[in-house]
C-alpha cells in the first residue's frame, strides 16, 4: 500500500456551489480514481461554515445525502494542515490523545465558486509546495472575474461582445457617468456580478428602464459589475481542456438551453429555482442530455472556435483543467469569448468520454499533469543565498 | 482457516446454503461438493444473489428454524450438564452448539432428495407421457433443433422470421428437457402451422428420447462441442447424443451447420448443409457488420432479397439464411421474410452491443464455449474500433479438457489481437495466459481479482471509440 | 428575474400580455410549485408572480415578520415593478396577505381569494397544541442524535399537517401569521372579490371562506367538489375558468 500515491480530494466550501461540488468531487473525481486502482484516496471536505473534516467516511455520497453528515460533523475531530515543503493531513484519532498524520502526494481541488475554484485554495497548496490539480493561483483568480478575465483576452486580442464594467461605489458616487458608461452598448444587455459563476444574479436588460433593477440586483451580490452587450443570432459553446504547455481540447460542446432563457418554465426555472434561487449548480450539472456533442457547426466555426478555446487557455496562463464558454454569431461566423471556468462541474467527463477518454483515463492525466507541472516549477530557481544578511 | 470458522457462524449462513442449493439447481451431487470447497460462506455470494422464489424461501427458513432447535437444544443439555456437573453432557452440549451449521447442511439433503424420488420424478414421467401423444396428434411441421450450442438462437431466429407469414409456438427460453417440452405441449392450441422444439442435451440418450415424445419432422442440428463433458465423457458420444435426432427422422430433413468443424465427420450425404455461404441452393454475399447491425443478400435464381438484421455476429448469417431458405419453402413472401429478419435483435447476454460512457460493450457473458469465443473474437476482430478490449472469465464446465480449452482460447484471443484483455482471476487464468504467450500476444493483459467491481465499473474506464468485448459468466459454483 | 426589493433580493416571474394580474403564492410554496397554474393563467393575462421572502429564490427577512411586514413588501414589490396590478390572486397564506395589503391601500380593481387562510381562532386550541408538543417533544428528544431528531420532528410534523417543518428558518415568523386575523381588513375591501375554495380543504376549510366572504362586502365563493386545499395544482383548469369569467 505504501508505494500507492496519496491524492486528497477536496471539496464542499463557503459558496453557494458547495452542493455540485460534492457531487464533482465523489461521482466523477473520487468514483474513477478508486477504479483505477493505483491510488490511495482521502477525501478532505470543507463544510459550509469553512472547517475541514478528512475521513473515509466523506468518499460515500449516502454520507451527504442521508443527513449523516451532521452527525459526523459534530463528532469528528476537525483538520490540522502541516506545511512542511509538503502537505500532511493530521487530526487526533479516537484513541486518547494520539494523532493520525498523512502525507499527500498530490492534491485534487473540486472546489466550484468563491474560496475555493478562484485561487484561494490554490494559494495555500504553493505555499505547501504540493503538486496539484487544475488552474494556478493567477490563472483561477483571472477565470473567476469576469472583467478580469475579459481584460486579459481583449489585450491578447481575443474577440468579446462589447462591455463594459464599473465598481458598485462607483454606481454610488457617480450614477450619471456609470449609465453614460453603459449607454454606450446597445440593447439587449447582460448585467451581471462580476465573480458569481452560472447564471447567479444575471439579468438580460432589453431597455433603459429596467436597467437601473438590474444594477441593483448586481450589486447585490458583488461589489464588481460587468455589462455586456447580447450577441446577435447566438449560438452559445463550451470547450473542455486538459494539459499544460500543450493543452488538448475535447469536443466542442453546445448547451441546447441558452443562459439567457431565465423564464423557460419547465426547464431551467422548475430545476434551478426548486431549491431555494441557487440557480448556480444548474448550468454547471445539467448540461448533460441537454447539449449537443460535438456542436452541429459548420466546420470552419467549429475549428475556430476550438482555436479561441485553446489560445483563451493559453493567455490566461490556465493549466490541468478548464472549460471555455464562448458566444457565436452565427451569421458573420464570429467567435467570442464568454467565461472561463478553471474547475468544470463533473470535470465534464460526459464530454471527454465522447472525446474518447474514460472517466479512469482523464484523473490519471489529470494527476500525470499535476506532477509534471510540479516538477517543471522546481527547476525554476527562487532562492538565492545572498550576502544580505551578513552585510546588514 | 479462522474466516471459514467463523462464517460458518455468521448470521446469513442459511440463506448462503439455500443460494449453493439454488444454483446447483438442487442437485445433492453438485451442491455437497460445492460445500467441501468453500473456504469462507462469507464469500460464497459475491457475485449474484438468492432469488427468492418461494421454494428457496422454504428452505431458508426451514435451515434456520432447524439450527435454532439444535442450538436451543444444545444449550439445554449445557445447562443441565452444568448444573449436574455431568462432564459428558456439557461435551455433548459443546459439540451440539458447535456442530449446528456442518449437520444442517447435510440434513437439508435429506428432505430434497426424497422429494425428488417420490414426487418430482414419477409426476414428470407422467406429463412427459401425455405430451407424447399432443405431439403426435399435431398437424403442424414440427422442427426440432439440437446442438451443442447456438440452439437457442436458432429456435428464436425461426420463431421470429416465420411469425411473419406464419402461426409458429417455440418452446419457451432455453426450456428445453422432457418436463419443459411436456408444459409446452400442454399450451399449444392445435392450430400451429409450425412448432419449433429446442432440445437440450445433458446425458447420453437425451436427445432420443426427447425425439420419440415430440417426434418432428425437421431436425436442425446447430453445432458439436465438448460442453456437458462431465456426462458425456467423450466428444464423440455427445455427437452420437445429438445426432439420434438424425437417426429419428432417418437421415430426412436434416439440416447440419457446415460451419462446427468437430461435426463435419458425422455428416451424412442426405443431410442438407447450411453456412454463411449457403444454404438450399441460395447463395450468400455482400455480408456488412458494423456495431449496429449486419446486412446481406441471398440469391437464388432469378430470387434475390437484401436482408438487414440488428444481430451482429458472422456466425449468426449461416442461422439466419436457413431460416430464410426454410420460410421460403413453407411459402412466405420475400416482403414476411425481410420484415421477419430486420426484426430479429441480440438476445440478452448474446453478443448484445450497449452503449456506455461513448463506448461500446459487447455482452456475450451468456455464451459458454469455445465455439462461441471463436464467433466473439472473430466479430472483435472485424468490427473497427480505436481500442479493442476482450473480457472474459474463461469457460466453465471443460471436465479434463479445461486446460486444452483454455489454452486454445489464448491463441484465439491472440489471433483477434485485442489492444487489451482482462481476465478474471481463477483457476484456468494461467492456461489462458499459456495460450496468450505461445501465440505471441503483444498487447496489454489485466489479471483483475474482482470481477464484481470490474463489471459495474465499466463506464469509468469506457469512451468513445472503444469497443469491449464481454464473454462467458462464471458463476460462483466454480472455482 | 430578480429584483432588489426593500433590501430583499427578490425572485419573480413575469409573462404573457393582457390585464396585469399579481399571484401570491402560499405558505412553504413558491413560482415553481404553482408554475402549470401561472403558465395556464399567462395565455390570457401579463401574469407577475413573485416568491415571497423566505420562499422560492427571495431571501428571508432578517427578523421575523407578520401579515403587516409581508403586506408592505407586496407594495414596495409592485411599486419597484412600476406595475398597476388590475387582479391580486392570493392562494392560502398570499389571500391573507392581499387581504392586509389591499386593506393597507395597495391599488387594485379585483381580488381573488384561492383557499384563502386569515381567519384565525377556530384552530387556536390545535396550535396551542402544536406548540405545547412540540416543546416537549424538543426536550425529549435532546440526547438523541441530530439525524435522528430531524427524522422524529418530519414524521411528528407530518403527521399533524404543521407547515412550521417546511421553511424552518422562519418558525416565528410563522407564529406571528398564524396568529393574526384579517376578517377586520376584509370588511374594509370594496373591489370585488371571488372566494374559491375546496370542498375537502382541510387546512382551510369551506367554513373559512365562508367567513371571509361573509367580511367582504362584494363578494361571491365558489366550492370545487372533490379537491382539497392544493387549488392551483390540483384544480388548475376549473380554477382557471372560474377567474377568466371573473375578470372578463
Amino acid at each position: 500500500m505504501d508505494s500507492m500515491k496519496t491524492i486528497a480530494v477536496i471539496f464542499g466550501g463557503r459558496t453557494t456551489e458547495h452542493d455540485v461540488s460534492i457531487v464533482t468531487a465523489i461521482a466523477s473525481i473520487i468514483k474513477p480514481l478508486e477504479v483505477q486502482g493505483g491510488y490511495q484516496i482521502e477525501p478532505v471536505y470543507i463544510a459550509k461554515d469553512g472547517s475541514w473534516y478528512w475521513d473515509s467516511k466523506l468518499k460515500d455520497i449516502a454520507t451527504f445525502q442521508s443527513g449523516e453528515i451532521e452527525d459526523f460533523m459534530r463528532k469528528a475531530p476537525k483538520v490540522q494542515l502541516s506545511i512542511d515543503n509538503g502537505l500532511t493531513l493530521i487530526k487526533s484519532s479516537q484513541f486518547a490523545g494520539r494523532k493520525q498524520y498523512k502525507k499527500i502526494d498530490v492534491v485534487f481541488p473540486a472546489m466550484h465558486g468563491t474560496h475555493g475554484e478562484d485561487g484561494e485554495l490554490m494559494g495555500l497548496l504553493e505555499m505547501a509546495n504540493v503538486p496539484y490539480i487544475g488552474c494556478g493561483v493567477a490563472a483561477s483568480a483571472i477565470a473567476m472575474d469576469k472583467v478580469l478575465a475579459k481584460q486579459v483576452t481583449t489585450s491578447a486580442g481575443i474577440a468579446s461582445t462589447p462591455w463594459v464594467w464599473f465598481n458598485a461605489i462607483d454606481l454610488e458616487r457617480d450614477l450619471k457617468g456609470t449609465l453614460a458608461t453603459i449607454a454606450t452598448l446597445q440593447y439587449p444587455l447582460f448585467v451581471k456580478p462580476a465573480h458569481l459563476g452560472s447564471s447567479i444574479g444575471i439579468t438580460k436588460v432589453d431597455s433603459k428602464d429596467q436597467l437601473m433593477n438590474a444594477l441593483e440586483v448586481a450589486i447585490h451580490y458583488d461589489n464588481r459589475v460587468i455589462v455586456e452587450q447580447a450577441v446577435n443570432n447566438l449560438v452559445e459553446v463550451t470547450l473542455p481542456i486538459i494539459g499544460n504547455d500543450d493543452p488538448i481540447p475535447a469536443m466542442l460542446e453546445q448547451p441546447l438551453l441558452k443562459s439567457e432563457d431565465f423564464f423557460d418554465f419547465e426547464t431551467k426555472y422548475m430545476q434551478g429555482g426548486k431549491k431555494g434561487g441557487k440557480k448556480g449548480g444548474s448550468s454547471k450539472q445539467g448540461a448533460q442530455g441537454y447539449s449537443q456533442i460535438p456542436a452541429d457547426l459548420p466546420k470552419d466555426v467549429y475549428d475556430d472556435a476550438i482555436k479561441t478555446g485553446l489560445e483563451v487557455y493559453r493567455v490566461t496562463g490556465c493549466a490541468g483543467i478548464a472549460r471555455v464558454d464562448m458566444l457565436i454569431d452565427i451569421k458573420t461566423k464570429k467567435v467570442m469569448f464568454n467565461e472561463i471556468n478553471p474547475m468544470p462541474g463533473g470535470l465534464y467527463s460526459h464530454n471527454w468520454n465522447k472525446a474518447g477518454m474514460s472517466n479512469v483515463d482523464l484523473v490519471d492525466k489529470l494527476v500525470q499533469l499535476a506532477e509534471e507541472r510540479w516538477q517543471k516549477s522546481q527547476k525554476i530557481t527562487t532562492a538565492f543565498s545572498t550576502s544580505y544578511l551578513k552585510q546588514f | 482457516m479462522i474466516k471459514r470458522i467463523v462464517s460458518f457462524f455468521g448470521p446469513s449462513y442459511p440463506k448462503t446454503l439455500t443460494y449453493m442449493l439454488q444454483s446447483t439447481e438442487y442437485e445433492v451431487g453438485p451442491y455437497l461438493a460445492w460445500y467441501w470447497r468453500t473456504n469462507n460462506f462469507g464469500e460464497v455470494a459475491h457475485r449474484r444473489t438468492l432469488a427468492k422464489t418461494l421454494r428457496a424461501k422454504l428452505l431458508s427458513a426451514g435451515l434456520s428454524i432447524g439450527m435454532l432447535i439444535q442450538i436451543v437444544i444444545a444449550i439445554i443439555i449445557l445447562i443441565q450438564g452444568i448444573k449436574l456437573q455431568r462432564g459428558s453432557d456439557i461435551y455433548f452440549g459443546i459439540a451440539l452448539l458447535l456442530s449446528y451449521p456442518v449437520v444442517w447442511a447435510h440434513i437439508i439433503v435429506i428432505p430434497l432428495t426424497i422429494a425428488r424420488i417420490f414426487i418430482v420424478k414419477p409426476k414428470e414421467r407422467h406429463a412427459v407421457k401425455a405430451s407424447a401423444k399432443v405431439f403426435e396428434q399435431h398437424e403442424a411441421v414440427k422442427i426440432a433443433v439440437a446442438g451443442s450450442y447456438g440452439k437457442t438462437t436458432m429456435k428464436e431466429l425461426l420463431l421470429t422470421v416465420l411469425s411473419e407469414g406464419k402461426n409458429v409456438a417455440a418452446t419457451p427460453a432455453n426450456k428445453n428437457v422432457a418436463i419443459s417440452h411436456a408444459h409446452f405441449a400442454k399450451k399449444l392450441s392445435g392450430s400451429e402451422d409450425i412448432v419449433i422444439i429446442e432440445y437440450g442435451e445433458g446425458a447420453p440418450g437425451d436427445v432420443a428420447r426427447f425425439a420419440k415424445t415430440t417426434k418432428p419432422t425437421i431436425g436442425i442440428i446447430t453445432g458439436l462441442a465438448p460442453a456437458h463433458l462431465d456426462k458425456y465423457k467423450t466428444l464423440d458420444s455427445a455427437a452420437k447424443d445429438i445426432l439420434s435426432l438424425a437417426d429419428y427422422l432417418q437421415d430426412k430433413n436434416v439440416y447440419i451447420n457446415s460451419e462446427s468443424e468437430p461435426l463435419k465427420k458425422y455428416k451424412k450425404s442426405q443431410f442438407h448443409s447450411y453456412s454463411q455461404q449457403s444454404v438450399l441452393g441460395w447463395k450468400i454475399d455482400n455480408i456488412k457488420i458494423a456495431i449496429s447491425g449486419m446486412t446481406f443478400v441471398m440469391s437464388k435464381d432469378a430470387d434475390r432479397i437484401s436482408l438487414s438484421t440488428n444481430l451482429i455476429g458472422r456466425h449468426l448469417i449461416g442461422s439466419l439464411a436457413l431460416c430464410v431458405a426454410l420460410a421460403k419453402q413453407f411459402g412466405c413472401s420475400n416482403e414476411d421474410i425481410i420484415a421477419g429478419v430486420a426484426k430479429t435483435s441480440p438476445f440478452e447476454h448474446r453478443m448484445q452491443p450497449r452503449e456506455i460512457a461513448g463506448g461500446y460493450i459487447i455482452d456475450d457473458t451468456y455464451n459458454g464455449n469455445l465455439e462461441g469465443v471463436r464467433a466473439g473474437l472473430q466479430l472483435l476482430q472485424e468490427l473497427t474500433a480505436r481500442r479493442k478490449v476482450y473480457v472474459t472469465p474463461g469457460l466453465v464446465d471443460q471436465g479434463k479438457e479445461a486446460k486444452n480449452v483454455h489454452q486454445e482460447m489464448g491463441k484465439l484471443i491472440a489471433k483477434s489481437n485485442p489492444n487489451k484483455v482482462v481476465l478474471m482471476k481463477n483457476s484456468v487464468t494461467s492456461w489462458i495466459c499459456d495460450g496468450l504467450s505461445s501465440a505471441g500476444y503483444t498487447g496489454e493483459i489485466v489479471i483483475e481479482k474482482h470481477p464484481l467491481d470490474f463489471y459495474t465499473n465499466i463506464n469509468q474506464i469506457i469512451a468513445a471509440g472503444d469497443i469491449m468485448l464481454l464473454q462467458n459468466d462464471w458463476t460462483d459454483n466454480y472455482k | 428575474m430578480q429584483v432588489v426589493v426593500d433590501s430583499l433580493l427578490t425572485n419573480y416571474y413575469r409573462t404573457g400580455t393582457g390585464k396585469t394580474v399579481v399571484v401570491l403564492h402560499g405558505w412553504g410554496d413558491n413560482i415553481a410549485g404553482i408554475a402549470p397554474f401561472l403558465k395556464s393563467l399567462s395565455a390570457h393575462y401579463d401574469v407577475v408572480a413573485m416568491d415571497v421572502p423566505g420562499f422560492g429564490g427571495t431571501q428571508a427577512p432578517e427578523t421575523s415578520w407578520g401579515l403587516d411586514e409581508y403586506a408592505q413588501f407586496v407594495q414596495s414589490f409592485i411599486t419597484k415593478l412600476n406595475i398597476k396590478p388590475n387582479v391580486i390572486i392570493g392562494h392560502s397564506n398570499g389571500g391573507a396577505i392581499a387581504i392586509r395589503a389591499i386593506a393597507h391601500g395597495l391599488k387594485t380593481e379585483k381580488l381573488v381569494l384561492l383557499a384563502s387562510a386569515g381567519v384565525r381562532g377556530d384552530n387556536k386550541k390545535t396550535i396551542g397544541a402544536v406548540r405545547v408538543i412540540s416543546k416537549v417533544g424538543k426536550i425529549l428528544a435532546k440526547p438523541l442524535p441530530k439525524k435522528t431528531q430531524r427524522k422524529l420532528r418530519e414524521s411528528v410534523y407530518s403527521t399533524i399537517g404543521s407547515d412550521m417543518l417546511v421553511a424552518e428558518h422562519m418558525q416565528e415568523t410563522f407564529k406571528r401569521i398564524v396568529a393574526d386575523d384579517v376578517r377586520e381588513d376584509a370588511k374594509n375591501i370594496t373591489q370585488p372579490t371571488l372566494l374559491i375554495y375546496g370542498q375537502n380543504d382541510v387546512s382551510t376549510p369551506v367554513n373559512i371562506g365562508m367567513a371571509l366572504q361573509a367580511a367582504i362586502p362584494n363578494s361571491k365563493i365558489e366550492i370545487i367538489p372533490d379537491v382539497g386545499h392544493m387549488l392551483p395544482t390540483d384544480a388548475t383548469s376549473v380554477v382557471l375558468g372560474m377567474v377568466t369569467e371573473f375578470i372578463k
